[in-house]
């Protein structure tokens, strides 16, 4: 069973993490991707952790060859690494937010006496997304068939309109289920003015609190001290 | 004393004073009653599912009249979020009647958004889930979950809340018959503990144990009305009159039959398949040929490959052992797609172009040649009037016809059609059957994935089920069955 991180906590973490990404030196930014790898861990998100691990390790080995070399194109590649390195660490955390219930998510905001609208539109949001994944594998896989996917040589002329062909039906299928989604909800209650109750508990265990402040902990340290001088 | 829990008096409903979907409409349902409304595609079954689930007025807006009554109140007086306390509302697409991810929260979100304890939620969906026979299900996420059991899982989250009423608008559409056996016997719980159920649905063989009347729609009036003995009598024409489903169950067992004809078009020759080149096998060791102009039905549970078998067939997957020949040659998955054409069952999800004309010739050359081919093809599927309409703004039948006249002008070899009969009436299913028979007669080949006996039936032709095993293997008996 998966180990289940507060989601306010989460989306403290994720805040700060966002900001710090953005004034952190190259050094630090390492840093802070180990702890969103070890946040990952945490989690219980071993089969994405091994991957991001893998992909990290890659692009700080590529910057360090970077550095070293003095080849033009080289060069180039430094400012893919700075990327990877800049986004990785929101994006893993932002990972690990996906997987909280929504049930759980929707408690959880509620707690913090935040509008309804607004949880419910963040709520949809976040479900939104692997459904709009997999629409498009579809849409893709029919496009392919029909000789307008970009993996097609021939297409890489007038990508424009292949993306046009492709995003109608998207679209499409996305008004749609939101529809249904939207009819859905509707028979379920969720205009009901009262109260909204929560099968989860929305307390704060010791367990939390104790990630907040080794998270507090980590950055003061790679703040304070630059551990690695690059 | 009986009471009412549905009582509709005079009824007209028109979403935008066009011609009205439902038309001076009265109907009348008693408590604990299950009643199946069935009618042709546009009859008005959706409308008067949504009438009763108050989305009509509060959320498809349109032009009412009359009155509508739920456990003798007036709808007219009910707040829009009320009617959900009342009336419990299960869809035909599982995908996007879940608000939540996983089966927990969804068997609580409507108990949550009406505020009740969340010990007395705990408590009700523990209920249920023993009831439905779900628990195993309790800690999954939904996006996992077969058809069948997201359908479950839907009736269990009404269930959970406990209305009155339980309106289930075309629940079977994307089940098999086993699917279809557990809803029904779920709806027969449901009456027993004195719901009140309607059911809109073209497929009803499945329900005829649990019903108590049929009420027949077509153009938004009642028709007909029979209970469930004065239904049982009627003879099969009849139903063909009224164009209704079957009412029996077509066993697989009727179905199942070998053929060999010779010569080979198509030959598979120890075929393995899966996701991709590097992921499990679905399908070990398959062996199948087939002639020019034959038309193959396969069903099959959920998740043993079909699809797969599919996309392999038509090149969109690599195979991972075995061949693929077409007239004895060897084919490549890119020349795969070349030949063959895959019609998906949601047909929105290959319409690309801005006009019917346009989506045929999307991808070939302008010559004056194609457009006399895509001319020719449109009034053979009886379209050309549409050539100028955008494809979203068809209905669901027109739009099947026009992925499948977008594979015709490819003039492709063979065909592959995924469930193309999901949500559609008799009359709609025979049009769709004369279609392939008529282009198989022409020399096409078929191969068609379905779990509508009732659709494989009506060809009379060679249909394979696949079976969860190691490998599979077409068997010399009389039975095409995998074993």
């Amino acid at each position: 069973m998966k180990k289940s991180i507060d989601p306010r906590i989460q989306f403290l973490l994720l805040i700060v993490q966002s900001v710090l990404v953005l004034c952190a030196g190259m050094g630090q930014l390492i840093l802070l991707n180990v702890f969103a790898l070890f946040y990952l861990v945490y989690a219980g998100l071993y089969q994405t952790a091994c991957k991001m691990g893998a992909v990290i390790a890659t692009t700080v080995a590529l910057y360090g060859y970077m550095l070293l070399s003095d080849q033009q194109w080289v060069k180039f590649l430094g400012f893919l690494c700075f990327l990877v390195l800049r986004f990785g660490p929101v994006i893993i955390m932002a990972r690990v937010l996906q997987e909280v219930p929504t049930g759980r998510l929707m408690a959880a905001m509620q707690s913090l006496r935040l509008p309804k609208n607004f949880i419910l539109t963040l709520a949809v949001t976040l479900r939104f997304f692997p459904i709009i994944k997999m629409e498009n594998d579809t849409i893709q896989m029919s496009a392919r068939l029909r000789g307008l996917s970009y993996s097609q040589p021939r297409n890489w002329l007038r990508p424009l309109q292949v993306f046009e062909y492709t995003f109608v039906p998207l679209m499409m299928r996305t008004m749609k289920i939101a529809d249904e989604l939207t009819a859905s909800a509707m028979t379920k209650g969720i205009d009901c003015p009262d109260q909204r109750t929560s099968i989860y508990q929305t307390r704060l265990t010791s367990k939390d609190l104790i990630l907040v402040a080794f998270f507090i902990g980590y950055m003061v340290c790679i703040f304070t001290f630059n551990f690695l001088e690059v | 004393m009986i009471e009412t829990a549905i009582k509709l008096a005079n009824i007209t409903f028109s979403y935008d004073a066009e011609e009205p979907q439902l038309k001076n409409l009265s109907l009348e349902i008693e408590k604990g009653e299950c009643v199946l409304v069935t009618g042709a595609s546009g009859c008005g079954k959706t409308t008067l599912t949504r009438l009763i689930n108050g989305l009509i007025p509060h959320y498809y807006e349109g032009e009412l009249t009359g009155e509508l009554h739920l456990n003798g109140k007036n709808a007219r007086e009910l707040e829009e979020w009320e009617y959900g306390q009342q009336v419990g509302s299960v869809f035909q697409d599982a995908r996007s009647q879940f608000f939540t991810s996983n089966v927990l929260d969804e068997l609580a979100f409507a108990s949550e958004n009406y505020g009740l304890e969340a010990e007395r939620i705990n408590q009700r969906i523990e209920a249920v889930m023993k009831q439905n026979q779900i628990d195993y299900l309790k800690k999954r996420k939904l996006a996992q979950l077969s058809s069948g059991e997201k359908q479950k899982v839907a009736m269990g989250a009404v269930e959970v809340h406990s209305p009155e009423i339980f309106v289930l608008d075309e629940p079977s559409a994307n089940l098999d018959n086993q699917g279809n056996a557990q809803l029904a016997a779920t709806v027969k719980q449901l009456k027993q503990a004195g719901k009140t159920i309607l059911i809109a649905d073209h497929r009803i063989h499945y329900l005829m144990e649990v019903v108590d009347r049929v009420v027949y729609l077509a153009k938004g009036e009642v028709k007909a009305q029979w209970t469930i003995d004065e239904f049982r009598q009627l003879s099969k024409t009849a139903l063909h009159s009224f164009d209704i489903r079957e009412k029996q169950e077509v066993y697989i067992s009727e179905l199942l039959r070998e053929e060999n004809r010779e010569p080979a078009f198509l030959a598979l020759q120890n075929l393995t398949i899966g996701y991709h080149r590097l992921a499990p096998s679905l399908i070990k060791d398959l062996n199948l040929t087939l002639a020019k102009g034959e038309i193959v039905l396969i069903t099959g549970e959920n998740g043993l490959g079909k699809t797969t078998l599919a996309r392999t067939l038509c090149g969109l997957n690599k195979e991972q052992a075995g061949s693929i020949n077409i007239n004895g040659q060897m084919q490549t998955a890119k020349k795969r797609r070349e030949k063959c054409w895959f019609v998906l069952q949601d047909a929105d999800y290959q319409l690309f172009s801005d006009s019917v004309l346009n989506e045929l010739l999307l991808g070939t050359k302008k010559t004056e040649e194609n457009l006399v081919k895509a001319e020719r093809l449109l009034k053979e599927l009886n379209l050309w009037k549409l050539k100028d309409q955008h494809p979203a703004t068809l209905s669901g039948g027109q739009k099947q016809r026009l992925v499948f006249a977008v594979g015709l002008m490819r003039e492709p070899e063979l065909l592959i059609l995924d469930e193309p009969t999901s949500g559609l009436d008799a009359g709609n299913m025979r049009r769709v059957q004369r279609m392939i028979v008529d282009y198989a007669n022409k020399g096409i080949t078929f191969v068609i994935i379905t779990h509508d006996l009732e659709f494989a039936k009506g060809f009379g032709r060679r249909t394979i089920q696949l079976e969860k095993a190691v490998s599979s293997k077409l068997q010399p008996s009389d039975l095409a069955v995998f074993k």
